[in-house]
């Protein structure tokens, strides 16, 4: 039986429906494993990435790091360095504008606040940057950040956030930020003197109310980690002038035309003289949606005149990188006897590190993008984003959700096993069904409340369905003996959305060549999740033409549609929609010119396999005889549109997670053995590529799940920066793996797609802490799930 | 990217040469075969020599010869490959090859090698970090500093010995050849260690190991265990080799309980052996030699894992590897 008392909106998704212009029906391209559009230079080593862009008379740059979690600066002197051979340039807070800014690439105003200088007299974690060197080798460049000496005055630290929240705790930032932009309402410190970056409050329903009718309230406080993305490809981006005097960036990002605003503000450049251009990506994760070499680069480049290389090394990348935050997540909920979930609440502080980028948003996150998972009559929603003096937590890959679902889920586990009841069918009696409104997302209008997301779409069911099928959920198994081995089985659902509602907008243009090919150019940003080959699959299919006829290109800022980047799950959804929709104006410019020749009204023909149809059948017209035509016939013009697409939808994919662990109850050690995945993403544009971002995804989490933690001594300084101590799971630790895609078609979605590179990172995490409970009794409630917690817990029985 | 600091390669074509080499270039030179160890370490400038002399080159090095019978002699230039995969010693050295196969991953092991693995520096996660790290955390006596980081107030140096093949060698009462222009000696394993963070080998610095001596095998079965966190990559946390020969009612005629990563050196638990001879192994008398072996380790909070943890189950695996000749049916 369904939850009955969840009521949230109303409307009809048969309308979405009915919106939906044209197909689902038989597609030739989309929904084909169709090989990837770079997969051969990636795989044969061909120099694509910004590291190998070289450029005559590059200089290389370093950074001078704080040693210092936090200090000002009294002096530096860099006549040493400066005096070095091959020593181009030095620059330090003295030489460059004091601009406010928030590092988030977001788009504009950035829901973040405007803590962070390029350069600051004052320095907040050990990482932190005091000085840019550029010099003619990186070996010179690396002597010349021995010869610059600092003189520090060192300032109290705080390191742990509820620490940070007492009055008298040493304060991070002034609260008297001067805005580029003042007078706007962003760009604030919710708290200053209390180190609060961000605050947020969702309510839903009366809670007091809703809990006084609980027969059973169930609350527990739960931890994650602080963690790396440990990109394969570390940040690198190249800057040059070029022959108009305009600052190029090739860099390795995520958000070129965010980079690009942002690089203009702290540089006080105008947009129009920066050109940002993004070749292959090895990896994001969301540590590229941030502005973070490209101004260091660009200054050096600037002030010496010549082209400048900066990367990350390995060390830096886990000492003064982006991270995920860390989240203290306090649940409290209130069921009846028979399973019917009444009110949930959750109240995450989270460490922002010492600069607040994408706090407000991930902290809120983990709330927003989790709680609608369940239907409730109230829901109560809390989040703090605390400074303290570590290195900066950003964006990653599920943005707030990954530490939302490990609470919630585990949570809703505890809930279940209180009720005696089996954690499938709790969830299934609880959690959201198509047709539902996101009790998350109200919004006042004339004074009415009504949310404005629905899900049109939903595919849980199915996951379960399926997923418990293939996994063999509450079938019996061999659970050990406890000498020592014992196992357990466990499961956890999730959700995220496809995109921001009402914050993305992404496209692309589309021109005919005279052979019938398309050039493709895009905004969307491929960071080796295969968002091109999506794309060209997308433009491919909408024009009538197979895969080899599209020539894709992204990205330029200069020739590619504006685009707010690859990051909350966008690319497929936001820019594909704008992709289909440039390629269907496309293919009727190419109709009207065919409809010309062929004396057929457009609106009758098509294009199938770039062989142009009338309702006769095929015409001895191919699309490459019409752009003839176009380009040196009597219908002379250049065949192109553009297309883009935003929307104030954000569908949500959904995913069930399905785990069998192995515990040595003498050691501690936890093996997963056993995975079923099961994603719902409205339509597979490509079966092997949403398969490996599942895969990849429920690999990652593994490590979240049990063993990656970014550890600091008592100082601030990172104790593991590199991967012997920053314990990333091995292929040899995968367990055997069945990923399940289910396809409930999202009608608003390209070909009925939404999203699928972030959900699958939400189950690994609690489905893991919920087979170790089924395995052993006790419940493990802090991320990472070590052997040493888990003998803890097992003493503790 | 960590940059390697400049030095000179020299290439010796065999080892009197290489010997000659070394002599002439005393401490200014390090020897490297794999580099496995070496260059990740000179990247993060714990060593900085001015002279590398690159042992590849000779082909004596890569030699396996003898029989179990007999014992064998391995080249120190085998790769830790070939050590796993050889089927003599996965057959009567068990230990060794499995040890061998436990090093970090498979492309390491493919160019990583015996006499690397035994000579490997010892480690400690306040020293084996980058120049940058240490420069802020003010550098430890094991390198440019003059106190220990793990415990403050020690004299000494407690980086800890993280070769899985050590332990197992000395179980096996291996020893290796040390060539010198000098002249050469023979030298059991056991005392190719000593009690020093610092300075963990008593080879001297014109001295070459040339080789790997087995002694036979017959009347011998052989155990590795390895504590770590992933199925790849991880340095051990704490290795426990076991050699054991017994007569044929099943008495302990001998054994060596040898503990991996719990010092600076591995550790011999001559008290649990002794516990063990002249006694048959039924689960009481292995876990009254395993709770006396596992006093032998110390761990310290310079590794993965809490030290807590890593002396909480060095019993349950010194009495795993014990066990394991009782699931295997020790007596032959």
């Amino acid at each position: 039986m369904d939850n009955e008392y969840y009521e949230p909106g109303g409307g009809n998704i048969a309308d979405a429906a009915h919106q939906h212009d044209r197909q689902v029906g038989r597609t030739r391209v989309v929904g084909q494993k169709k090989r990837r559009v770079d997969a051969r230079p990636l795989v044969t080593g061909a120099p694509v990435y910004a590291a190998e862009f070289e450029q005559p008379n590059m200089l290389h740059a370093r950074i001078l790091h704080s040693p210092h979690a936090h200090a000002t600066i009294l002096h530096i002197d860099t006549s040493k360095a400066l005096a070095l051979a091959g020593v181009r340039a030095v620059l330090t807070h003295e030489d460059l504008p004091r601009v406010a800014h928030s590092t988030a690439g977001q788009p504009y105003p950035e829901s973040s606040p405007y803590d962070a200088y390029l350069l600051d007299r004052r320095v907040r974690y050990v990482g932190d940057w005091v000085a840019f060197v550029a010099a003619e080798t990186p070996a010179i460049a690396e002597e010349a950040l021995s010869l610059i000496t600092v003189e520090y005055e060192l300032l109290p630290a705080v390191f742990d956030p509820m620490e940070a929240m007492r009055d008298g705790a040493p304060q991070l930032h002034e609260p008297d930020i001067t805005h580029p932009n003042s007078g706007q309402h962003f760009g604030d410190i919710y708290d200053a003197a209390h180190n609060i970056a961000a605050h947020e409050v969702i309510t839903y329903g009366d809670f007091d109310s809703a809990m006084s009718e609980a027969d059973i309230v169930v609350e527990g406080e739960y931890s994650v980690p602080f963690i790396s993305h440990t990109v394969l490809e570390p940040h690198v981006c190249v800057a040059y002038l070029d022959g108009y005097d305009r600052l190029i960036v090739v860099s390795s990002t995520q958000v070129p035309y965010h980079t690009r605003r942002q690089l203009a503000a702290v540089l006080q450049l105008p947009i129009s003289r920066i050109r940002v251009v993004k070749p292959r990506v090895g990896g994001g994760f969301g540590s590229k949606q941030e502005m973070l070499l490209e101004p260091v680069a660009a200054a050096l480049a600037l002030k010496t005149r010549q082209p400048v290389r900066i990367e990350y090394s390995r060390q830096e990348e886990f000492t003064a990188g982006r991270f995920r935050h860390p989240v203290i997540l306090r649940m409290r909920s209130g069921v009846r006897r028979d399973g019917t979930l009444l009110a949930i609440s959750m109240h995450s502080i989270g460490n922002a590190g010492a600069y607040g980028t994408h706090s407000f948003t991930v902290t809120r996150s983990t709330g927003h993008k989790t709680l609608c998972l369940y239907r409730a009559k109230a829901y109560l929603f809390r989040a703090d984003a605390v400074y303290t003096n570590l290195p900066i937590t950003g964006a990653m890959r599920g943005y707030g959700a990954p530490q939302g679902f490990f609470a919630l889920e585990s949570h809703i586990d505890e809930i279940a096993r209180r009720l005696n009841m089996d954690p499938l069918e709790f969830r299934r009696k609880n959690h959201v069904q198509k047709g539902d409104w996101d009790p998350m997302e109200m919004v006042e209008e004339e004074g009415v409340w009504r949310s404005k997301r629905q899900f049109r779409s939903c595919g849980l069911p199915q996951c379960l369905e399926k997923g418990a099928a293939a996994f063999g959920w509450g079938q019996p198994f061999e659970r050990g003996d406890g000498k020592p081995i014992r196992r357990g089985h466990g499961m956890a659902t999730a959700m995220q959305g496809s995109g921001v509602a009402s914050f993305e907008l992404g496209g692309a243009s589309i021109k005919l060549n005279e052979d019938g090919s398309f050039n493709v150019m895009t905004g969307a940003t491929d960071i080796g999740q295969g968002s091109d080959t999506i794309l060209a699959q997308i433009a491919a299919e909408a024009l009538g033409v197979d895969m080899d006829k599209i020539i894709m290109h992204s990205v330029d800022t200069d020739s590619s549609v504006f685009d707010y980047g690859s990051y909350a799950s966008s690319t497929t959804y936001i820019s594909g929609g704008g992709v289909k929709v440039a390629a269907e104006l496309v293919q009727k410019q190419v109709l009207d010119v065919a409809g010309d020749l062929l004396d057929c009204a457009p609106e009758d023909m098509s294009i199938v396999d770039s062989v142009i149809y009338t309702p006769r059948g095929p015409s001895h017209l191919r699309v490459a005889d019409i752009a003839n035509e176009t380009l040196y016939g009597k219908h002379r013009q250049q065949i192109m549109a553009k297309g883009d697409f935003w929307t104030d939808d954000s569908p949500a994919p959904f995913f069930a997670q399905f785990v069998e662990v192995e515990v040595d109850t003498e050691t501690g050690r936890v093996r997963v053995t056993k995975a079923v995945n099961a994603l719902d993403l409205g339509k597979a544009i490509n079966p092997a590529l949403a398969s490996g971002q599942v895969e990849g995804a429920v690999a990652m989490a593994l490590g979240y799940a049990l063993s990656e933690e970014v550890k600091f001594d008592d100082q601030g300084r990172v104790r593991n920066a590199g991967f012997v101590d920053y314990k990333v799971m091995s292929t040899l630790d995968m367990p055997e793996m069945t990923t399940i895609l289910v396809e409930d078609t999202e009608y608003t979605g390209p070909f009925g797609a939404k999203s699928a590179g972030e959900v699958p990172t939400n189950g690994m995490a609690p489905a893991v802490a919920n087979a170790i409970q089924d395995a052993l009794g006790v419940r493990i409630r802090s991320l990472p799930i070590t052997p040493e917690k888990i003998l803890q817990a097992l003493d503790e029985l | 990217m960590l940059r390697l600091p400049p030095f000179q390669y020299l290439a010796p074509k065999n080892l009197a040469e290489a010997a000659h080499m070394l002599s002439q270039e005393g401490e200014r030179a390090m020897l490297v075969a794999g580099g496995t160890d070496l260059y990740p370490n000179m990247k993060r400038r714990q060593f900085t020599p001015p002279v590398l002399i690159g042992l590849r080159g000779i082909p004596t090095f890569k030699n396996i010869s003898g029989s179990a019978e007999e014992g064998m002699h391995i080249g120190a230039g085998v790769t830790l490959t070939t050590l796993a995969e050889h089927p003599l010693l996965l057959a009567h050295y068990p230990a060794l090859a499995t040890a061998a196969g436990s090093v970090s991953t498979p492309q390491l092991r493919n160019v990583g090698t015996i006499g690397g693995n035994l000579l490997l520096d010892t480690r400690c996660n306040y020293y084996n970090q980058t120049e940058f790290w240490r420069h802020s955390i003010g550098y430890c006596m094991k390198k440019d500093g003059d106190i220990c980081l793990v415990a403050p107030g020690s004299p000494r140096c407690w980086a800890i010995s993280s070769a899985d093949t050590a332990p197992v060698l000395v179980s096996l009462g291996a020893s290796v050849r040390l060539v010198s222009v000098r002249g050469e000696r023979i030298v059991p394993v056991q005392d190719l260690f000593r009690d020093d963070g610092i300075h963990p080998y008593t080879k001297a610095t014109d001295e070459i190991l040339s080789e790997v001596i087995l002694p036979s095998a017959t009347g011998w079965q052989s155990v590795y265990l390895k504590l770590r966190r992933r199925g790849s990559f991880d340095f051990p946390i704490l290795g426990v080799a076991v050699s054991l020969s017994a007569s044929e009612d099943g008495t302990v005629s001998e054994v060596r309980i040898v503990l991996g990563a719990v010092a600076s050196y591995p550790v011999v638990a001559k008290d649990a052996a002794t516990l063990l001879i002249g006694q048959r192994l039924t689960p009481e008398t292995i876990e009254a030699a395993s709770t006396s072996a596992a006093r032998r380790a110390k761990p310290l909070d310079n590794a993965d894992l809490t030290m807590n943890y890593r002396k909480q189950v060095a019993t349950v695996y010194i009495r795993r590897a014990l066990s394991h000749f009782l699931n295997s049916n020790y007596i032959k």
